[in-house]
């Protein structure tokens, strides 16, 4: 007697068919080995030649091993299309939230899209939670409750936004519907917070740490401001999934912080860069748009100093009034 | 040049042989999430190694003997003795393939036999490869292969007979 070992193989393939390739564990396998290849200078080299050295190196390896992304921007996109699919939030409608992306101990990564300032509990919050590069739960605070009613509901789904929206880009602002907002907070015991302003003290303090960090993060610079740029460029042309007229009109600017363009991002060094996307601007201003058009906006980027990974990319509509 | 054709070597492995180690891993390990660890660390060390890889045992051998070896690793932790993974096939994501209970009962009885001759059948039956590639990944002499797949098989024999054939 023998094991008909071809009924076998296939049985098992059959039983273990969810175990499959995946896209995230092969940019985690490259971008490991991009760390790894990424030169560790020892002081004692001059700037300008350790600066020589890296930036050969790395621009090898960034050229070789293609776009370079951080896990929790792959887990952002994949969080924005699982808004869309259950609940019809399209990217486009973000501009009323907040969006922050966590590292879960357990390797999970959990992509919250919170209502902005005083949209907070109307819009509610949004969880998304992505496990091996899929979603695996998607909740809303307001699940279950009911959203009919346009503005005079409690919890503002896809189609509410999509009228906040409309009245935002014919009145340019949020007054059509802020007074609706405004009841239901009152209703719900939430008080608007006022904006403290900063003292000329705290201001000067906050601006030396800014300048300490910014040049700490300088000094750790492997690749230059160019190539960055080039990476953030592409990371957004592949991410946004943006066709070739609109990447080749993507207008990059410094991060418009007052920190500059160098900052900390998830605990790691990098370089932040912003790219307007303005597809039918305003005669003599190529920052607005007389039009907006799908995918129009501002994208702000992180990339990695160190590495060349793209650590994290934030698209902002501007429909919501922030353009 | 040598970092290209390395590059390009790593692409194309990783599109020919990732879902292969991932599955051989589980099975092996019985740990989704461990397996997928260990399919990084796989193809990291053959990508710091690949200097060293002259094709003479076949890159699937070469790519088996790594996983097979860092799933052992993993295996002496106290930690990893002292977890639970019973449920592991079923917590597994859905697949795009549907399964029966019979293939279910497979998976189990193979995922179940002691692991010595768990790493053989893993090898030998589940990736097909031959008695030569299997004894060179797990560094074993061809007569203890035999010897682990004829024992595997005498133990398999009562809970799968419908899979057995006459000789």
């Amino acid at each position: 007697m023998k094991i008909d070992e071809e009924k076998l193989r296939e049985a098992m393939n059959r039983r273990l068919s969810g175990l499959t390739a995946s896209p995230g564990r092969r940019l985690r396998i490259r971008q490991r080995i991009a760390q790894e290849e990424a030169p560790k200078m020892k002081k004692k080299l001059s700037v300008g030649l350790a600066c020589a050295l890296a930036l050969t190196l790395l621009t090898v390896t960034a050229l070789a091993a293609g776009l370079l992304l951080s896990p929790r921007v792959d887990a952002a996109r994949i969080a924005d299309q699982t808004l869309a699919e259950r609940y019809d939030i399209s990217q486009a409608m973000q501009t009323y939230f907040n969006r922050a992306v966590q590292q879960n101990p357990d390797g999970s990564i959990t992509v919250t899209y919170t209502g902005a300032e005083h949209l907070k509990y109307a819009l509610g919050e949004y969880t998304v939670t992505i496990r091996e590069g899929k979603a695996v739960n998607a909740c809303w605070s307001h699940d279950g409750e009911s959203t009919e009613g346009g503005f005079r509901a409690e919890a503002w789904g896809a189609e509410q936004i999509r009228e906040m929206l409309r009245l935002n880009q014919r009145d340019g602002s949020m007054q059509a519907f802020e007074g609706y907002i405004r009841k239901i907070n009152k209703a719900h015991g939430i008080q608007e917070d006022p904006a403290v302003p900063m003292t000329d003290e705290e201001s000067r303090q906050a601006y030396r740490e800014w300048e300490e960090t910014a040049r700490e993060i300088k000094d750790k610079c492997r690749l230059t401001p160019q190539e960055m740029t080039a990476a953030a460029h592409e990371a957004v042309a592949a991410v946004y999934g943006l066709n070739a007229e609109q990447s080749a009109i993507l207008l990059a600017d410094a991060c418009p912080d007052e920190d500059g363009s160098y900052k900390l991002q998830n605990g790691e060094p990098c370089f932040c860069i912003q790219f307007f996307l303005v597809q039918r601007p305003l005669p003599g201003d190529l920052y607005a748009w007389e039009e907006w058009t799908e995918k129009d906006g501002t994208y702000t980027v992180y990339v990695n100093v160190e590495t060349g990974v793209v650590e994290s990319i934030l698209y902002e509509s501007g429909l919501g009034g922030n353009g | 040049m040598e970092h290209d054709q390395r590059r390009a070597w790593l692409e194309d492995a990783m599109n020919r042989w990732e879902t292969s180690l991932l599955r051989v891993c589980f099975a092996y390990l019985g740990d989704a999430s461990l397996a997928e660890d260990v399919v990084q660390e796989t193809f990291l060390k053959a990508w710091r190694s690949y200097a060293r890889f002259r094709g003479a045992a076949g890159e699937k051998t070469w790519l088996m003997r790594i996983a097979v070896n860092t799933c052992k690793d993993i295996r002496k932790s106290a930690w990893f003795r002292h977890t639970d993974r019973a449920s592991a096939l079923d917590a597994l994501p859905e697949g795009s393939v549907p399964f029966d209970g019979r293939d279910d009962t497979v998976t189990r009885a193979v995922m179940a036999l002691p692991e010595k001759m768990r790493q053989a059948v893993l090898l030998r039956w589940f990736q097909g490869m031959t008695v030569e590639e299997t004894a060179r990944a797990l560094r074993l002499p061809r007569s203890t292969v035999y010897h682990r797949l004829q024992k595997a098989q005498m133990m398999l024999k009562d809970e799968l007979e419908a899979w057995f054939y006459e000789d």
